[in-house]
């Protein structure tokens, strides 16, 4: 027999050199099983994501009406920045009070043709909900505006923060059409 | 033979003494990972941006079909978006604050959000604990959920509020479009702030928890912030917190990608001036003495061994991820 060949010492050698392959391989064994387990776990969470049913495309009269409305949303956007920017000068001491009043009167003079010109589409019945809040997100646009408006006339500034959650209630709202009609409106930035 | 005076011999030892006291305390001192108090740090992932075109977060990286080449061979990046927790003294610091999904805000192609309050308990942190917030910059995605943290205050830079109204206000249509295309918005610097965004920032000023930051500010012992002009949006800034592993530099989207930083390599260029966002990239390198410890908003490689600083990391809720940086002397580890 070879083993009997050999001297004691060899034996264990070869013995202590078993031990220690055993124990490497025992810890890589461990190791990418862990990793085999955290990556069943992600892509068990990657897959529920992917069971989302896809979004069902727009029909052609819902597209024409998001066509439209967004025409006039890109001009409310930039009417609901200029209200929170002149509100966050004046608040800041940036502005007087003459341009901060300007700086509203503006944006609610937009919020005023913006409120006509969503009028005048005929939603499809689908959207008639749609359609309806968003004439209430110009709404508390216009309410807002109107009750900052009055720090002109008193100097107070607490109308300010009367003011300021019925324009982030109607930004949220805005958000809602955006997700019922436009998506892929915000991506990542 | 001279017998040494008794004075002489104690003198000359007093003198050794001292010296070798001096010696201890100047390589103690040069061995000192950071001068001053040092903090404790972890980022949580707010969630995953998922299958962004590699070529579309970085130009260089761009997917070439068939081609074996690591920098190109990759269609797309799940790219995270990351929070910094920073807790020392008295303060519960937050280094930008995600975004806030609702059921009117999904995210198309955006998977394991958690709500940042939520990520917080897992550090043994309430939402009203947050002391203060300093947001890398204004968009949508690293500024919202700042109404969940009624306590804290908000450091956002003059000129990102600036280049907002500035952006906003512009003559040329084109450019002041806050919408581009039903798509999405992204490269008019208007893009990227909903009213919605702004209305909390503002929200924040009107209840007397801003601080309108001009530059540099020191907003805690050793916690200073750098402005990074135009390095990702007008009035991008950087964060500088003293830890156990030296400094780090927080740089949101001015720090998109730590792998761009490592190989110089623009990242997320939407509004950025390239210069300005390089500029950015040497500043970590001169503050920290390299890039390890740049701390990145959307490097796909984050919480794995690949990016080391993020390698210390555990699963949290919805498949989130939680990483613990560095721990201040005293400060128990949070990893379960």
């Amino acid at each position: 027999m070879v083993i009997s060949q050999r001297g004691p010492s060899q034996v264990k050698l070869l013995v202590v050199a078993l031990i220690i392959i055993l124990t490497v391989l025992g810890a890589v064994c461990t190791s990418l099983l862990r990793e085999a387990a955290m990556a069943g776990r992600t892509a068990a969470a990657d897959a529920r994501s992917s069971l989302v049913p896809p979004r069902p495309a727009l029909t052609p009269p819902e597209e024409a009406y998001a066509h439209a409305l967004w025409a006039i949303h890109g001009d409310v956007k930039s009417a609901a920045v200029t209200l929170t920017f002149s509100g966050l000068r004046y608040k800041l001491k940036e502005v007087q009070v003459r341009a901060f009043e300007t700086g509203v009167q503006a944006a609610s003079k937009s919020f005023s043709d913006a409120e006509e010109r969503v009028r005048a589409l005929a939603p499809p019945a689908s959207l008639t909900q749609v359609h309806t809040q968003y004439l209430d997100a110009v709404h508390l646009f216009q309410q807002s505006a109107a009750e900052m408006l009055k720090v002109s006339e008193d100097g107070r500034d607490d109308h300010l923060l009367v003011a300021q959650p019925l324009s982030q209630e109607a930004s949220e709202k805005l958000l809602r059409v955006g997700n019922m009609i436009w998506p892929g409106e915000y991506l990542p930035n | 033979m001279v017998k040494p005076r008794k004075g002489t011999k104690v003198t000359k030892r007093f003198h050794i003494s001292v010296l070798l006291a001096l010696a201890v305390l100047a390589l103690s001192l040069g061995s000192a990972p950071a001068q001053g108090p040092v903090y404790s740090v972890w980022l949580v992932r707010n969630s995953v941006f998922k299958d962004v075109p590699a070529g579309a977060f970085m130009p260089d990286r761009a997917y070439v079909p068939n081609s074996t080449d690591p920098m190109n061979n990759q269609v797309f990046f799940q790219l995270p978006v990351n929070v910094g927790v920073i807790k020392g003294g008295k303060d519960i610091i937050l280094y930008d604050t995600g975004w806030k999904q609702q059921d009117y805000l999904k995210m198309t192609n955006s998977v394991n959000w958690v709500a940042l309050p939520e990520l917080l308990t897992r550090l043994g942190i309430q939402a009203g604990d947050v002391t203060k917030i300093v947001i890398g910059h204004g968009h949508w995605d690293h500024a919202g959920q700042l109404s969940d943290f009624p306590n804290a205050v908000l450091y956002v830079q003059k000129a990102e509020l600036e280049g907002i109204e500035w952006a906003l206000t512009y003559p040329n249509p084109r450019i002041s479009a806050v919408n581009t295309s039903q798509g999405g918005c992204a490269r008019t610097p208007a893009c990227g702030y909903p009213p919605l965004t702004l209305q909390e920032i503002y929200g924040k000023v009107l209840s007397g928890k801003a601080v309108i930051v001009d530059g540099t500010m020191e907003i805690a012992p050793g916690v200073i912030i750098h402005p990074a002009y135009r390095a990702h949006t007008a009035g991008s800034q950087l964060l500088v917190v003293p830890t156990t592993i030296g400094k780090l530099v927080f740089g949101s989207d001015a720090y998109s990608s730590w792998e761009g930083i490592r190989d110089w390599m623009i990242a997320n260029p939407q509004q950025t001036d390239t210069v300005q966002q390089f500029l950015a990239y040497e500043k970590c390198y001169k503050i920290t003495g390299g890039y390890q410890n740049c701390v990145a908003a959307h490097e796909p490689l984050s919480y794995s061994d690949k990016y080391p600083i993020t390698k210390n990391f555990w699963i949290g809720p919805n498949d989130s991820r939680l990483a613990e940086v560095a721990l201040a002397p005293g400060e128990r580890t949070r990893k379960p």
